[in-house]
């Protein structure tokens, strides 16, 4: 689908959710459940937990619908941002089920089809790769890593078996860095 | 390394509320912050759309569609469900509509109206006893996912046995639960009619998948006697998946 009309698309069915429209809802949702389960699977890692979160972001769009502005968020980034921090909030409730090894691949692959893909290809993802492959390696794995599996300073510390402390400043100055890079 | 803890940068929280770094107590303080401060929150949203693009690397999975199911019954189609005929089940023959599972999903509520002859589900025999099942996955059957329990229902995988128990209480009069079970991509498919006071045996063959997965239920209230039609007609009063134990 061309990138432009489906960002369109989803704004229309937005925009109709808020006036009450439940078949735009279900438009909403078929469009992009598949890859809003992928990110909440992913900070999550647990199926069970991540249906349900996935179940109260539709939830919230459903009642929230209203306070989306096109012009102040792409419709993707509203619901991605959403289910991220939906994600983010039950993960610090009930924690991450098991840690597992450190691995940008997407390991659950599946090809399911949906329209913010093609959405997505035609925002930043290549400027921002950009700016992310200028910082070093670690430092890259590291905001990666805290982005993916929505993991607090301490956490991801951890996880490079480095002081909470050499984390924040490592993140901090990638972020800074990163603001940069991307023109401020 | 040198902590810059000491000299934060100016939308340093901001930057680190949409990575999503902070405990939960930093979380809250910047949630309450961006209700306040509008300036905060543009820093907010500037941060969300810088690193969106990352978004783009996440692989999409399916959610099962029972999760689908609840979000609908959760909209309120299950305040009114004894009213309430129509509205959900045409909902979903909307979106079903609009995808394209739809022609194999038109051909397997077929096949079922074929195979049964009356186009009446067969009603579910009450068993007599209960032998002792090897039990090898329950599923809470709810209204929603905060719900009370309207159904329990245990899966016997050796025997190929679903074992429903309700908790709910007895049907309305004229009316009668239907089982449903849930094929990812396909429609449901009716596992028989249930009065709401016995509990019941079925067989379950049909729930194992073709990778000897077991499938989502939900239970939608009928006609007496069952959905006239093959696929459910009315509202859906409770949904569940059967969990491994």
């Amino acid at each position: 689908m061309d990138a432009d009309l489906s960002r369109q698309a989803l704004t229309l069915n937005l925009h109709r959710v808020a006036g009450g429209d439940r078949s735009a809802l279900q438009a909403v949702y078929d469009a992009t459940s598949a890859k809003l389960f992928g990110v909440v699977l992913r900070i999550l890692n647990d199926r069970s937990e991540a249906e349900d979160v996935l179940q109260e972001v539709y939830i919230n769009v459903w009642t929230r619908a209203g306070s989306f502005d096109e012009t102040r968020a792409s419709p993707i980034t509203w619901l991605a941002v959403m289910a991220r921090n939906r994600a983010i909030d039950r993960q610090r409730q009930v924690g991450r089920r098991t840690t597992r090894p450190i691995d940008e691949a997407g390991e659950i692959a599946d090809d399911a089809e949906d329209g913010l893909d093609t959405v997505l290809r035609a925002e930043t993802s290549t400027r921002l790769d950009g700016c992310l492959n200028e910082l070093e390696d670690q430092q890259r794995t590291a905001i990666r890593t805290a982005f993916f599996e929505g993991r607090t300073y301490e956490d991801v510390a951890k996880m490079f078996a480095v002081p909470t402390g050499t984390m924040k400043s490592w993140i901090r100055r990638s972020l800074i860095r990163l603001k940069a890079c991307l023109g401020g | 390394m040198t902590d810059t803890t000491e000299h934060p940068f100016p939308d340093e929280q901001a930057a680190e509320y949409a990575l999503g770094v902070q405990t939960t107590a930093e979380r809250a303080e910047a949630e309450r912050r961006m209700t306040s401060d509008p300036a905060f929150a543009d820093e907010v949203g500037a941060w969300n759309e810088r690193l969106a693009p990352m978004i783009d690397e996440v692989a999409p999975v399916r959610p099962p569609r029972v999760v689908w199911l609840r979000i609908a019954a959760q909209l309120g189609l299950t305040r009114t469900p004894v009213n309430d005929n129509a509205g959900f089940w045409s909902n979903i023959a909307v979106w079903r509509a609009g995808t394209a599972v739809f022609a194999t999903a038109a051909a397997a509520a077929l096949a079922v109206i074929v195979l049964t002859p009356e186009s009446v589900a067969p009603p579910v025999t009450p068993s007599v006893e209960q032998p002792a099942a090897a039990v090898t996955a329950v599923g809470l059957l709810k209204p929603s996912e905060d719900g009370p329990t309207s159904f329990v229902v245990t899966f016997d995988k050796a025997a190929r046995r679903l074992i429903i128990a309700p908790v709910t209480g007895p049907s309305p009069k004229d009316r009668s639960y239907e089982l449903w079970m849930l094929p990812d991509g396909s429609a449901p498919v009716s596992m028989g009619v249930l009065d709401g006071t016995n509990v019941v045996t079925i067989d379950a063959r049909r729930l194992i998948g073709p990778n000897g997965e077991t499938r989502s239920l939900a239970i939608s209230l009928e006609p007496r006697g069952g959905s006239p039609t093959g696929a459910p007609t009315g509202p859906v009063i409770a949904s569940g998946a059967l969990e491994a134990v």
